[in-house]
């Protein structure tokens, strides 16, 4: 953990004792005492706690399991433990593969908050959304309660005991052993070392066992396609911050692609303009420039400098074209015909030839610092990007193979081999941990009827999926041996080669759960704990490779402390590059002209689906759409317009396939969304819907007579998509060409946060000179470096004022800046705001009628005309004016100025007249219209944060600038007699944001970051010219594109 | 020259009526069963009523969800209902005390009703703001009672808190003129009753015994009462205005809207009290009472104040057009060429262009289409309230947070119920109490009057000279 960092984080005090059988360790003295199984918390079990207890501890009665006998309160409190203090213990993230670092806030024994861990070597102190709302998928009632036996002959489940499940199971493996029977451990990627030596071991005591691993999200193709031109199976890791030159070829790098987190740190490191290396130290004194090619609008390439629509078809044609100019630049490699004979064997890019060569021109004058990256999954693509950035030179430096990441280590064709082998039936037993394969691969559900024939099924799920919970059982004999949720596990990760972290439970499990690692070493035959586990792993093979540590209990303690260690870990062996693997692509695949291409991809909010069961990431907005509760069938402007349908309209995919019964997963209904800057020839969609888990929803939101549901009649949440990706020549591909698309006539409306998508006002209404409200203020970085004000938009502002200053801030004064260029649009502040500030999720119905909760929103406009668009990320939260309209308004002075230039607002003494909200200019006030806290899961109150007033119905709410942290901040620095430190009031907001594009501070403190933002002539704020003076700053967005060029006409400076 | 004693114009009161014909007839009214047709009203009434009373406790139950507002459109049908309810309210304190005190005499015959409708009127409108609440059950938040939490008072700077007040004076304004005027009609039918009806109207009469001390005292506390009325016609809806005008938001924050608010509330009021006039006169056979008359002059006060609103409404244009805000400049092209302009058509045609039409004598003098306008004047001012209400609030400062808006059938059916409210209480009102101001009425009564001169006009042509004409104060016949 970094040195300036004021925060203490803890450490698990106590390892668990015991081995590995059930879980009975006591990882917390607080939880000592509790029993019972979860979402059983009845009233009178409550009480009991209650009036026990005078800790604070009573509300984690819930997480306990044996019948209270003794219960008393601390007499002598245990040591870093004090009632109603949060301590934060440094951990891993488990909500997917990138592994970050993060932080895990624990009040009295219950985890309330995921953050971003500031000293991570990778994540650099962020979180994704996706990362902060795993804390629901601890406090999920429909978890697996517990093990379960399915028999054959029986369709249902069977509660059972471990000791159980051990007997049989490890008669069965005998049985396997014995006979030599086949065995596959199917996973996703597995980012714990003592994971996968875990799973190695097991699998070394059978003669015929597998370790199939596969991403829903697939990467394969890059592994593949270094393997044939590195001769190493490996996932490079890119360094973003060295790149001054990044060419994108369909890789939302920002967005959902591989790690996303770690991606915006390194491209916000690379893009930093004067005077804002306060930002991070170690900034790399660059802005880099930023072009992608891709066939949808993706988050990556709204922030993009330039941004260029081509068809998925058309991608190796592009990625041809430029690598033969560099290979021409570098006078090296494949034999590129002169210009002006150059088209001669290629067909014409389908973008300007122009841009392709600036492009190249660039690319090649940042040599050794740049970077190519395609999302590609058809390896011949990849080869060509790896020989881009080969003859680029920017192997070692900007992209590294010998120090690897091992966020995606998926073998599509691996994966293949065993689909073949399953349904030849020649497998005898299948292990699942970590995926769910029934869902999200395209043979899903011929591979679940495959899996019924199956002699033995054990899965590790969490919780009941398609795989793990099929209800038909028909011969085999299976096994739900759930997993515990990754706060509640002992683990490592590591991430990027000699990256490694520690993952640590913060929480005694709630359910009868079991760590993989103790089930596959209990049927191994050794039983040994995680902990014991992971401990000795630590020992043995991590500690020797780190520097300056006395003792491995030191290093372990500090490795604990900080959630990672340091270590030196010996580079892999890479070939030199293989230049015959490359071959260019010459022409696009013509495609059928009444066809379109399908593209799936994954939503920044539920990526591959397995967190489909979290109610803030379904309602998350979608940083593009900013629809929610959805999947839909994405169209251009010009396409939609083509095929004459509109938002909400429902339209039918056809991809063809076999004719056969039963094969109408090739067919998808979906309603429309028109999305500016797709490709007009593409319709995508968004995977990870339409799964099971989300049949939890039916329920949700609130009950009236006009309400509707947020399932579909099929009782889901969206379609699921999986079925139409295709399994090819050893690649998981996520597009498929020729699909047909016909209209229906039925009506799906979609349930959007914004529903007005233009920067300017509709041009037939549009006043004289008020086209374009300045709301967003954007320069070129010519521009910028000629004038750092320009771009800046001067209202007039008469702000003399009639009475004398009322409010004169003699102490702090809150404010905040906001960077329009470094913010991605990425939304982990709204699940970050979420979940410090206790925001209900609503439901599809209450969203579709606009009543989204979110303190914290994010406005994406466009500019320009039809498809050819700028996209703008504005994140929009209460702008606590010093002269607010809200707060004059209120009849019973329920919203009132502090002294500290807060507008605070009294929930207790709302009425609720909405008067505030009519009046804020923002509109970011949000109302409880109805009670939405009623129906929530009651599991789920755990998460709730003390600090934070859960909200009645009929009362106003806002962004109150994380009060709770403020004052936590400003009685500890009071308590240590310091100053209050910027890092110490970042409010939830800017703690996880991975672009660290918010910043919040005291802007009395002139030594403050906020003073020094609000001086920058980049400042601005949002309506200036009302008066309202808001404490709350943007600084203009800089792109990197030349003046005279880029395609959005919208770009008009105000200088 | 009182005109009631002339025979130069039409009389007042037609018929030929004696003083007991007034007593007989408007008692009649009450003293007899109810009619079929008033049975028919009241059942109607009293079931959209009930309807009403469903969905506000189903909506006060389940919270204000179940209408179809949104984090951008704040208010929609309750703040509308509420302005249109306190608009139609203002005709009566126009008529009792206004009209009054400009010496009227034609405003005898509509007073009483007038009255009664206002405070029914301010009835409906007040319940508005009491369920619009989120949280109605912590209403008296809103009332400065001395207590005990600190600072923790009401906001003295918001609008809503002046509403609040001006509302409530307003009402206890109207209620004490309304029941002053009634003591001498109360009296009367005291006199006429006997058991226990004479009981309770022996009680609500005070004590009235027809004196001349008691007539001189009536007429001066009527008189000052009338004085302490006239600056609430200006004041109350002026303030209302303010719930807008205090805002920062475009479409709302303009200077003009308390003489706008006022002249559209009197043109509502207007409106509402023909409607009813016009209904009651026929269901209740008061033909006499109420004549072309009247109704020919509360027609050209809606032309004046309908030629009023619409010149408001070009002003706003032009303030907007003219103060280069290109935020307020929106918003009114927006009204006219939005997503809402099928509610500006219809505000103007029925607000600005339907009135127009009472400068042709023939059609003012048409009751049917007198009626008949004067629904389409009430609906074209319910939906200039909800132009303003809506147009402002939808498209705002950022265009990230516009949004539309669409009523939920709870929100209709509490509209509905609110004129179900209004209708039963007014019904009740004619069952219960005199119509018409029996004891004010006999004060213009035509009876001793030379006979008009036949053939030489039979309807009176200089309607702009009655309105400016004072009458001498006439002598009031005892009861």
């Amino acid at each position: 953990m970094s040195k300036e960092s004021t925060k203490q984080y803890w450490q698990s005090s106590r390892p668990p004792k015991d081995g590995a059988s059930a879980p009975t360790s006591d990882e917390h003295d607080l939880s000592q005492w509790m029993e019972e199984p979860p979402g059983h918390v009845d009233r009178r079990s409550f009480l009991k706690a209650a009036g026990f207890t005078i800790a604070g501890a009573v509300a984690a009665a819930g997480c306990s399991r044996a019948p209270i006998r003794n219960a008393f309160p601390h007499i002598i409190q245990p040591e870093g433990v004090v009632a109603g203090r949060a301590v934060y213990y440094a951990s891993v993230c488990g909500a997917c593969e990138s592994a970050c670092g993060a932080l895990i806030k624990s009040r009295d024994g219950r985890p309330i908050k995921l953050e971003g861990n500031p000293g991570h070597p990778l994540s650099k102190g962020g979180l994704c959304a996706k990362g902060q709302a795993a804390l629901l998928g601890l406090y999920d009632s429909h978890r697996y309660a517990g093990p379960k036996v399915g028999d054959a002959g029986t369709s249902a489940l069977l509660d059972a005991t471990w000791e159980e499940i051990d007997q049989s199971l490890t008669a069965s493996l005998e049985g396997l052993r014995s006979t030599g029977g086949s065995v596959r451990f199917v996973t996703g990627t597995v980012v714990s070392p003592t994971t996968r030596a875990a799973i190695a071991r097991f699998l070394d005591t059978f003669s015929d066992a597998k370790h199939i691993t596969y991403d829903a999200l697939s990467s394969s193709a890059i592994l593949d396609a270094h393997e044939k031109t590195h001769g190493l199976r490996v996932l490079p890791h890119y360094d973003f911050s060295k790149a001054q030159v990044i060419a994108g070829f369909d890789a939302d790098f920002l967005g959902t692609w591989i790690d996303p987190v770690g991606y915006t740190a390194g491209y916000r490191a690379g893009r930093v303009l004067d005077g804002d290396s306060i930002y991070q130290s170690g900034g790399s004194g660059h802005f880099s420039r930023h072009v992608q090619f891709e066939s949808r609008m993706t988050l990556t390439g709204s922030n993009a400098d330039n941004r260029y629509r081509i068809a998925p078809e058309e991608l190796g044609l592009v990625l041809s074209h430029l690598a033969a100019r560099v290979a021409r630049m570098a006078g090296t490699g494949v034999e590129a015909p002169e210009p002006p004979v150059w088209y001669s064997g290629f067909e014409e890019p389908p973008v300007s030839d122009v841009v392709l060569k600036e492009l190249a021109e660039e690319l090649w004058r940042a040599k050794g610092r740049s970077l190519v990256i395609c999302g590609s999954q058809d390896v011949q693509h990849q080869i060509l990007c790896n020989y881009l950035n080969h003859l680029l030179e920017n192997y070692g430096e900007t992209v590294d193979i010998e120090r690897p990441s091992y966020q995606k280590q998926g073998n599509d064709a691996e994966l293949a081999e065993f689909l073949e082998e399953i349904q030849a039936g020649e497998i005898d037993a299948v292990f699942v941990a970590g995926a769910n394969p029934v869902y999200d691969l395209p043979g899903g559900a011929a591979m679940g009827e495959a899996l019924d024939r199956v002699g033995l099924v054990v899965s590790f799920a969490e919780r009941p999926d398609e795989t793990s919970a099929r209800a038909r059982n028909v011969r085999s004999r299976k096994y739900v041996c759930p997993d515990h949720n990754f706060l509640e596990s002992w683990g490592d990760a590591e991430a990027v080669h000699g990256r490694v972290s520690l993952m640590q439970p913060v929480i005694r499990p709630l359910n009868n759960s079991r760590a993989l690692i103790e089930s596959l070493n209990t049927w191994s035959g050794a039983p040994q704990s995680a902990y014991d586990a992971l401990r000795q792993r630590w020992e043995r093979e991590v500690y020797p490779a780190s520097s300056g540590s006395a003792s491995f209990v030191a290093f372990w303690d500090k490795s604990l402390h900080d959630g990672y260690a340091t270590i030196e870990s010996a580079p892999l062996p890479a070939r030199s590059f293989n230049e015959s693997a490359v071959s260019l692509i010459t022409s696009a695949d013509a495609s059928d002209e009444s066809a379109y291409t399908l593209v799936l991809y994954p939503k920044v909010s539920l990526g591959d689906g397995r967190h489909a069961y979290n109610p803030w990431l379904q309602e998350l907005p979608d940083p593009i759409s900013k629809v929610t509760w959805d999947n839909y069938a994405n169209l251009s402007v010009a396409a939609a317009d083509q095929l004459g349908v509109v938002e909400g309209d429902v339209i039918r995919i056809d991809a063809g396939g076999d004719g056969d019964a039963g094969t109408s997963g090739l067919v998808l209904e979906l309603p429309v969304y028109v999305q500016p800057g797709q490709h007009d020839r593409v319709v995508s969609v968004a995977l990870g819907y339409g799964g099971a888990v989300s049949r939890r929803f039916s329920d949700i939101g609130p009950a009236w007579i006009q309400a509707r549901p947020s399932v579909g009649k099929d009782g889901l949440v969206g379609a699921n998509a999986a079925p139409l990706l295709a399994l090819e020549d050893g690649a998981l591909r996520f597009e498929r060409s020729g699909v047909k698309i016909a209209k229906t006539r039925r009506k799906h409306p979609l349930a959007c946060t914004q529903t007005y998508h233009l920067i300017t006002v509709p041009e037939h209404i549009a006043p004289a000179g008020g086209l374009r409200r300045e709301i967003i203020q954007e320069t070129t970085l010519a521009a910028y470096e000629e004038d750092p004000s320009s771009g800046r938009f001067h209202p007039l502002v008469l702000d003399e004022d009639l009475y004398p200053e009322d409010h004169l801030y003699k102490g702090h004064h809150w404010g905040m800046a906001v960077d329009l260029s470094a913010c991605t649009g990425c939304s982990a502040c709204v699940i970050a705001c979420q979940a410090e500030n206790n925001i209900p999720v609503v439901g599809k119905d209450e969203v579709r009628r606009r009543r989204d909760m979110h303190w914290m929103r994010i406005d994406r406009y466009y500019s320009g005309e039809g498809d050819d668009v700028d996209v703008f990320h504005q994140p929009m939260m209460c702008q606590q004016c010093d002269n607010a309209p809200c707060e004059n308004v209120c009849p019973v002075l329920a919203t009132v100025h502090t002294e500290e230039g807060l507008n605070a607002q009294a929930y207790n003494r709302c009425v609720g007249t909405r008067y505030c909200a009519n009046n804020c200019a923002y509109k970011v006030r949000r109302f409880n219209w109805f009670n939405y806290n009623k129906n929530r899961d009651p599991l789920e109150n755990m998460a709730l944060n003390p600090d934070v007033v859960v909200r009645d119905r009929g009362v106003m709410e806002k962004c109150s600038f994380c009060v709770q942290r403020l004052q936590e901040a400003k009685f500890e620095a009071r308590r240590k007699g310091v100053k209050v430190s910027d890092e110490s009031v970042q409010p939830a907001c800017q703690q996880s944001c991975p672009a660290q594009a918010l910043v919040m501070g005291d802007m009395n403190d002139p030594d403050s970051k906020i003073a020094r933002l609000l001086a920058s002539p980049r400042h601005y704020k949002v309506l200036e010219e009302l008066n309202v003076r808001p404490s709350v700053g943007y600084l203009t967005l800089v792109r990197n594109r030349a003046r005279e060029t880029g395609e959005g006409e919208g770009t008009e400076h105000h200088a | 020259m009182p005109d009631h004693h002339t025979n130069m114009r039409e009389p007042l009161i037609l018929g030929n009526k004696a003083l007991s014909d007034v007593t007989d007839e408007v008692c009649g009214i009450i003293e007899g069963k109810p009619t079929r047709l008033w049975w028919m009203a009241f059942a109607t009434s009293s079931t959209v009523l009930g309807i009403g009373v469903i969905a506000v406790i189903y909506q006060m139950a389940t919270g204000i969800g179940t209408w179809g507002l949104n984090k951008t459109v704040g208010w929609a049908f309750d703040i509308t209902n509420f302005v249109f309810w306190i608009g139609i309210g203002h005709a009566g304190t126009l008529i009792s005390a206004v009209l009054f005190i400009f010496r009227q005499r034609w405003r005898t015959s509509i007073n009483r009703a007038a009255e009664a409708m206002t405070l029914f009127a301010v009835i409906c409108a007040a319940l508005f703001p009491f369920i619009h609440m989120g949280r109605w059950w912590l209403f008296f938040y809103n009332i400065p009672y001395p207590n005990f939490r600190g600072p923790l008072w009401i906001n003295f700077r918001s609008p809503l808190v002046w509403d609040a007040f001006a509302i409530s004076t307003y009402f206890t304004i109207s209620f004490v003129f309304w029941y002053l005027g009634l003591i001498p009609d109360l009296a009367t039918i005291r006199d006429r009753a006997r058991g226990l009806r004479r009981k309770i109207f022996g009680f609500f009469s005070l004590g009235w015994n027809g004196s001349y001390r008691t007539w001189v005292r009536y007429e001066v506390v009527y008189l000052m009462l009338a004085g302490l009325a006239t600056p609430l016609v200006l004041s109350v809806h002026s303030i209302v205005s303010m719930d807008f005008a205090a805002t920062i938001l475009p479409g709302w924050h303009t200077t003009i809207f308390p003489p706008y608010f006022v002249a559209g509330a009197i043109f509502s009021g207007f409106a509402m009290v023909l409607t009813l006039m016009l209904i009651a006169r026929k269901v209740m056979a008061l033909e006499n009472y109420f004549t072309v008359r009247h109704v020919e002059a509360m027609c050209k006060i809606i032309i004046l104040t309908g030629s009023l609103v619409g010149l408001a409404y070009l002003t706003e244009f032009f303030t907007a057009a003219y103060s280069g805000n290109p935020y307020e400049a929106f918003v009114f092209k927006n009204r006219a060429l939005g997503p809402f302009a099928w509610a500006y058509w219809t505000m103007i045609a029925c607000n600005v262009i339907s009135p127009q039409l009472f400068w042709f004598k023939k059609l003012r003098t048409n009751l049917g289409f007198v009626f008949a306008i004067s629904i389409v004047i009430n609906i074209g001012m319910w939906f200039e309230r909800f132009v303003l209400i809506v147009t402002s609030l939808h498209r705002d400062f950022l265009p990230s947070s516009w949004a539309g808006y669409s009523p939920t059938i709870i929100e209709i059916l509490t509209l509905m119920g609110s004129f179900g409210l209004f209708f039963t209480a007014f019904l009740l009102f004619c069952r219960f109490l005199p119509v018409l101001a029996m004891s004010e009425l006999k004060g213009v009564l035509s009876y001793g009057r030379p006979p008009r001169p036949k053939a030489d006009s039979a309807t009176p042509e200089k309607g702009e000279e009655e309105l400016a004409s004072i009458g001498s104060q006439p002598e009031r016949p005892v009861s």
